[in-house]
Order: structure tokens, then C-alpha cells, then sequence
């Protein structure tokens, strides 16, 4: 007989309810009581119904743990454990409705929930779309409105791109598989810039495959830059948290993955006006500095006119100079010749002198030695010659070496006598 | 891609639009910038006037190019369930 330990018994049987599938993936319905929220943020309540009733634990980070209120009728997902501590059977919730919502939103919620830890809809890992795409990849059915959509928003916007189309089913059980080797197909065409994954509007069943886990993780695998446009703005699906952009409809999303032609055109003005503008407005300028070089040249010139104007003060002065010296000079001569004519010799023979030669060289007698006896003079006086011969020797006078001009013809008494 | 006629024979439709733009804003920029000789400065806007013509007869023109890629997922799946609205 074998005896085991009640630590051993209750690890026995955790083992076997853990590997219970049904006892593992459980949903429950029932009615909240002993609700007990600690200040963990987990919560501790008891789910029964009018037969039975089952301790509940709700671990901190789950959703729907807002819905839980005593005496309110939830549904909740979760798996069936025991607690060791008390060898209790207990439900360890990580999900909780409120009751008579479906299935497939739970799941939804559930997935929500799971990726979100998984770090998934992260929006630190959420790519910027390129601004001037090449290749626009479209995932959906080729039937249907949407693809058509967003050929004619692309042929509007900017027909600058190809748009290449990637057939999938988008709705039943093959849609999730379709929509998953779509995203490969993509992923290895190369040149692809951005993918749209697109479907037009439905009900929950209808978008479901967009709220598959295995298309979740293609998009998040995508190397090409997702954008998810699932049925209308109101929707939600995985997919949208997962895609780098989500956009309210496929239109829409053939808007934000491309830019504006009209837009485009209108920048393409700008920079055109705005070239123009800088050139012009460089030509003002130099114009300008131009016609500043000019006025600082007249103003550094010489000034021709004052240079005239001073040649014409000094010609005016020089006239006036030179005129001022010829009168002087013509007093001067005036003066001389007043003086020459009261030297005139005439006017002195007129009063008496006379002018004595040697007739035989013509050389002036002024002295007694000049003139020898024998010596032959003629004599000049006011109206004539005379002519003379000295006869007897001169005797200079006492007064003087220089007598005045005498006529030596005559006797110093003569000479005194004059 | 499909272009009308007579602009088809125009090389610079082949020229990448992104790129000329690109190349436009530098151009305006720079000589936006100053900094250059008068010649510079002409000769940049030329080229922006040239690229400026070059970019918008692109967007003029250009007219959507579709192609298909094959998604091999169908070719497994025969598509009797292509029931999309």
C-alpha cells in the first residue's frame, strides 16, 4: 500500500485537470457573488448557478474583469485548477462578459488580450508608410467592390504607382490560409513598398478571417509595411492592431498610402514660384548694388566741372597779373624815356656843350691829353662842325681829373671863361 | 505603364518621379541657401525649371498600372468559395 503525501495528491491532480483540453478552454456561464477585488488588482468571486457553484480567481491584467459586479450574469473563459494551498477546485477566469455575448467576440477578446501581452499591437513597432510608393500590394478578393475602390481613388490620386493585386478569398475557412500566403506571395515579390490588406464590410462572421491568429502573425511578420482596411470604419478586427496603419475603409486606405496629385502639383508650383522668387529676387539685388557702385563712382570722380571752374579763376588771375606788370613796366619805360630825353645830346648842344672828335680816329676828347698840339678836332655844336686844330698844349684844370667836355680848341682861360 | 501617344516618347517620363521631386526641393533650398555665384544661382534655376516640368508632366500623364501577383495558396484551393460581397 502506497501512501503519498497531500502535497503529492494535489500535484497529482492539478497535473491531470492542466491536461484536461476540456477543463483547460472552458467557458462558463453563471452569476457573480462574494466578489472580493484585492488591491492587486486581482479578483477573487464565486460563478454559480441554482445547483452549484465554483471559486473564481481573475488574475490582474484581464479583460473584462470591469464587468464583474455581484449578482451579475456573466460569461467567462478560463481553465479549471486547484488551488494547493487549499486543495480548492477553482476557475482561474482570464476573461469575463457580460452575459449573452457570443462566441466569437469572446475569442476575439481572448486573442485581443493575448496578442496585446505578446506585444503585437506594440506602437513602437508600427512602420512609417513610404511618402512616394512605387508597387501598391493589394490583399482581397478580386471580385467585390474594394479592389475596384482603390483603382479608382489610386487612378485619381497618383496613378504614379503600380497597383498589384493579390487574390485571396476573404471570408469561410479558407480565407485565414488565403490571406496568409498572400502575405508571403508579397513578401517575396520584390519592390513591393506597401500592402493593403482590404475587405469590404460585414457582419462579425464575415470579417472573422481577419480575426485569425495565423493572419495576425503574417502581418506581423511582414516585412513589407501593412495596412489593414477591413469592412467600415466602425469595425474592428485583429488585424487592425496588428497593421502598421489602420484604415477606416479600403478607399481610405488607397488615400494614406500615397500622396495627392492635386496636392503634388500645387508643391510643384510652389517650389517653381519659389525658385522664381529667390532668382528675381537676387537679380533686385544686384541690380540694386549695381546702381549703388554707379553712385559711389560719380560721387569718387573727379569733379571736371570745379577743376574747370578753378582753371578759369586762375586764368582770370593770371590775366589780371600779367596785365598789372605790363602797365608797370610801361610806367617804367614812360619814366626812361623821360629820363633818355633830358639826356637827349642834341639838347645838351643846344645849351651849349659841344662834342669834340679827333678828326683823324673819331675818338671822343674828354681830357686835355686827348687831344696834342697838332692834333686835328672836329667840334660838334647844336647846328654843326667846326674844325680846329690844337695849337698849343692843354693844361688840365685845377679842379678835377674830370673836366667837363670843353672845346680844346680854346685857351683854358676860355674853358674858364665858360 | 500605359502613356498617351505623343508624351510617351518623351524620355523623361522614364525619369523617377520621387527622385525629381527630391532633387527639386534640394534645388530650390540651395538656392534658397544663397551662397552661390550669379552663374550658380541661374544654372540651379534652370535645372529647377527643368525638373519642376519634368515632375508635373509626370503626374499629368501617368495612368495606373495593374498588374497580379499569383497567390499559390489557390491553386490548392479550387476557388469555389469566392463569396465576397
Amino acid at each position: 500500500m502506497a501512501v503519498h503525501t497531500v502535497s503529492e495528491v494535489v500535484t497529482y491532480v492539478r497535473g491531470v485537470l492542466d491536461r484536461d483540453d476540456f477543463l483547460s478552454d472552458l467557458y462558463i456561464t453563471g452569476e457573480i457573488s462574494n466578489l472580493t477585488r484585492a488591491p492587486s488588482g486581482h479578483c477573487y468571486f464565486t460563478i454559480k448557478d441554482s445547483e452549484s457553484q465554483l471559486r473564481c480567481v481573475m488574475f490582474r491584467p484581464a479583460p473584462g474583469a470591469e464587468f464583474l459586479e455581484q449578482g451579475v450574469k456573466v460569461t467567462a473563459h478560463g481553465r479549471i485548477s486547484i488551488y494547493s494551498v487549499r486543495g480548492e477546485l477553482q476557475y482561474v477566469a482570464d476573461l469575463v462578459q457580460p452575459e449573452g455575448v457570443g462566441e466569437l467576440h469572446m475569442k476575439f477578446l481572448q486573442l485581443k488580450a493575448k496578442l496585446e501581452e505578446e506585444g503585437l499591437f506594440d506602437s513602437s513597432r508600427k512602420r512609417p508608410l513610404p511618402s512616394y510608393p512605387k508597387r501598391i500590394a493589394v490583399v482581397t478578393s478580386r471580385t467585390g467592390a474594394v479592389f475596384h475602390d482603390i483603382q479608382t481613388v489610386l487612378s485619381r490620386r497618383y496613378p504614379l504607382v503600380e497597383l498589384v493585386l493579390v487574390h485571396t478569398l476573404v471570408q469561410g475557412d479558407q480565407a485565414p490560409g488565403g490571406i496568409v500566403s498572400a502575405l508571403k506571395t508579397v513578401n517575396q515579390e520584390p519592390g513591393i513598398d506597401v500592402v493593403v490588406v482590404a475587405r469590404g464590410g460585414g457582419s462579425l462572421e464575415e470579417l472573422w478571417a481577419f480575426n485569425d491568429e495565423a493572419v495576425a502573425r503574417a502581418i506581423y511578420a511582414s516585412r513589407v509595411p501593412v495596412v489593414s482596411a477591413v469592412g467600415h470604419e466602425t469595425d474592428e478586427t485583429i488585424a487592425d492592431y496588428v497593421a502598421d496603419v489602420r484604415a477606416p475603409t479600403p478607399s481610405a486606405a488607397a488615400e494614406l498610402v500615397t500622396p495627392d496629385r492635386v496636392e503634388l502639383q500645387r508643391r510643384i508650383l510652389d517650389l517653381q514660384a519659389a525658385a522664381h522668387g529667390s532668382l528675381a529676387e537676387r537679380l533686385r539685388r544686384h541690380r540694386e548694388e549695381v546702381r549703388y557702385a554707379v553712385t559711389r563712382l560719380h560721387f569718387r570722380a573727379p569733379d571736371v566741372a570745379a577743376h574747370r571752374q578753378r582753371v578759369d579763376e586762375l586764368t582770370r588771375a593770371a590775366t589780371a597779373a600779367i596785365g598789372g606788370a605790363v602797365m608797370i613796366v610801361r610806367e617804367q619805360l614812360r619814366g626812361k624815356a623821360l629820363q633818355l630825353a633830358t639826356l637827349n645830346p642834341s639838347k645838351t648842344l643846344a645849351r651849349g656843350y659841344a662834342v669834340v672828335e679827333r678828326r683823324a680816329d673819331g675818338g671822343i676828347v674828354s681830357r686835355v691829353a686827348h687831344a696834342p698840339p697838332g692834333e686835328g678836332l672836329a667840334i660838334q655844336v647844336s647846328d654843326g662842325r667846326l674844325t680846329a686844330d690844337v695849337t698849343r698844349p692843354g693844361a688840365p684844370s685845377r679842379d678835377g681829373k674830370r673836366g667837363r667836355p670843353r672845346k680844346t680848341a680854346t685857351a683854358p682861360e676860355q674853358v674858364r671863361l665858360l | 505603364m500605359y502613356h498617351k501617344g505623343v508624351v510617351a516618347k518623351d524620355t523623361e517620363q522614364e525619369v523617377d518621379f520621387e527622385q525629381a521631386l527630391e532633387k527639386l526641393e534640394q534645388t530650390v533650398q540651395t538656392l534658397e541657401a544663397g551662397g552661390l555665384t550669379l552663374a550658380q544661382a541661374t544654372s540651379l534655376y534652370e535645372e529647377g525649371m527643368r525638373l519642376a516640368k519634368t515632375c508635373g508632366q509626370r503626374l499629368d500623364t501617368a495612368e495606373l498600372k495593374v498588374t497580379e501577383l499569383q497567390n499559390a495558396f489557390l491553386n490548392q484551393v479550387e476557388e469555389r468559395e469566392d463569396v465576397d460581397e
